[in-house]
């Protein structure tokens, strides 16, 4: 069980870390290369929201952040899972 | 790649003990066999031809094809560091490139005591990788991602260093792969060993991108994905080696 929890929260760290520092670069990018307000969606899950106003830039990280963390580490417990099944352990 | 020129040594750590050849840092001992000892026991900077002309003496019917398989498989082994010179590995990288050949060079175990001789061994990665990937960092208008990338590696090992403060533990050079040998650990080292490496470049992509708002951070950031099991450290991390 332990393996599959460790799995379970180093996958959730690593998706977590990778979209968050993805969603700073986009927006670095956004900002300097004067991209118009955009927002990154899955229906009603947010991912990414970037707004220019005539006066500044904003980017945000919305709920679906937290959520595809969530998932990452599912993920990776499975794919945890999956490896021990395959060694026999 | 080993030739007969290549100079042969015992690797920092690896000492022979009344016919045994014991690694300190793995904390194994093997008891060898004669033609082992006599090789280990003259690789001192002794040549890979040197090494074959006593195998010969001692009776082996092809002592330098003995000595240049054998120290291979002792590199292999990370037993004997094998030292080619610069120019010469470049020459056998390009007639080998010539038969459509990548040839490797050997490995390389260093000593990693202290910080200063692990920032020592990575920097000549370091600085490769910054160069190899500089071209195309000036192409795309941001330099700093180059230096991200190399200082991302050195990072990272440094980090599996720190993590195993107390611990014996040795530097391995595969190219432009760094890793570290050390001996097993108990579970909880294990997990926070593994993951300190990709963890610590990671946490400094997110201060990167937060207060210096550079596109620096997302080579530093792509070593969150060693945390997953694809990676060997995200395995070790689980105990699934």
């Amino acid at each position: 069980m332990r393996p599959l929890v460790i799995a379970f929260l180093l996958g959730s760290l690593a998706v977590a870390i990778t979209l968050f520092t993805a969603g700073f670069v986009l927006g670095i990018v956004a900002q300097n290369g004067g991209w118009s307000s955009f927002r990154i969606a899955a229906g009603p899950l947010v991912f990414f929201t970037f707004e220019r106003t005539s006066r500044l830039t904003s980017t945000a990280f919305g709920s679906g952040l937290p959520l595809a963390a969530v998932a990452g580490g599912v993920l990776n417990a499975l794919g945890a899972g999956f490896l021990r099944g395959r060694r026999g352990y | 790649m080993i030739e007969p020129s290549d100079l042969v040594e015992l690797a920092p750590g690896v000492v022979l003990d009344d016919g045994t050849v014991v690694d300190v840092v793995r904390g194994t001992s093997v008891r060898a066999n004669e033609s082992a000892l006599l090789v280990l026991a003259h690789a001192n900077g002794a040549t890979v031809a040197e090494l074959g002309s006593l195998l010969a003496r001692a009776g082996a019917p092809d002592g330098a094809g003995d000595a240049r398989a054998f120290c291979a498989q002792l590199n292999r082994a990370l037993l004997v560091n094998v030292r080619v010179r610069r120019g010469a590995l470049l020459r056998r990288r390009l007639a080998a490139a010539r038969y459509g050949v990548f040839a490797c060079a050997p490995l390389r175990r260093l000593d990693a005591r202290s910080l200063a001789c692990v920032l020592r061994g990575l920097a000549p990665a370091g600085v490769a990788l910054v160069l190899l990937t500089l071209p195309f960092a000036i192409l795309a208008g941001e330099w700093t991602v180059a230096v991200a990338v190399g200082g991302g590696v050195v990072l990272h090992e440094v980090a599996h260093v720190v993590a195993l403060q107390g611990v014996p533990r040795a530097l391995v050079l595969d190219g432009l792969r760094p890793s570290v040998l050390h001996p097993p650990l108990g579970a909880v080292r294990t997990t926070v060993v593994a993951a300190a490496g990709p963890l610590a470049p990671s946490l400094a992509a997110l201060g990167v991108a937060a207060f210096a708002r550079s596109p620096a951070c997302a080579p530093l950031a792509a070593h969150a994905l060693g945390l997953t099991v694809l990676a060997p450290d995200g395995r070790n991390a689980c105990a699934l080696w």
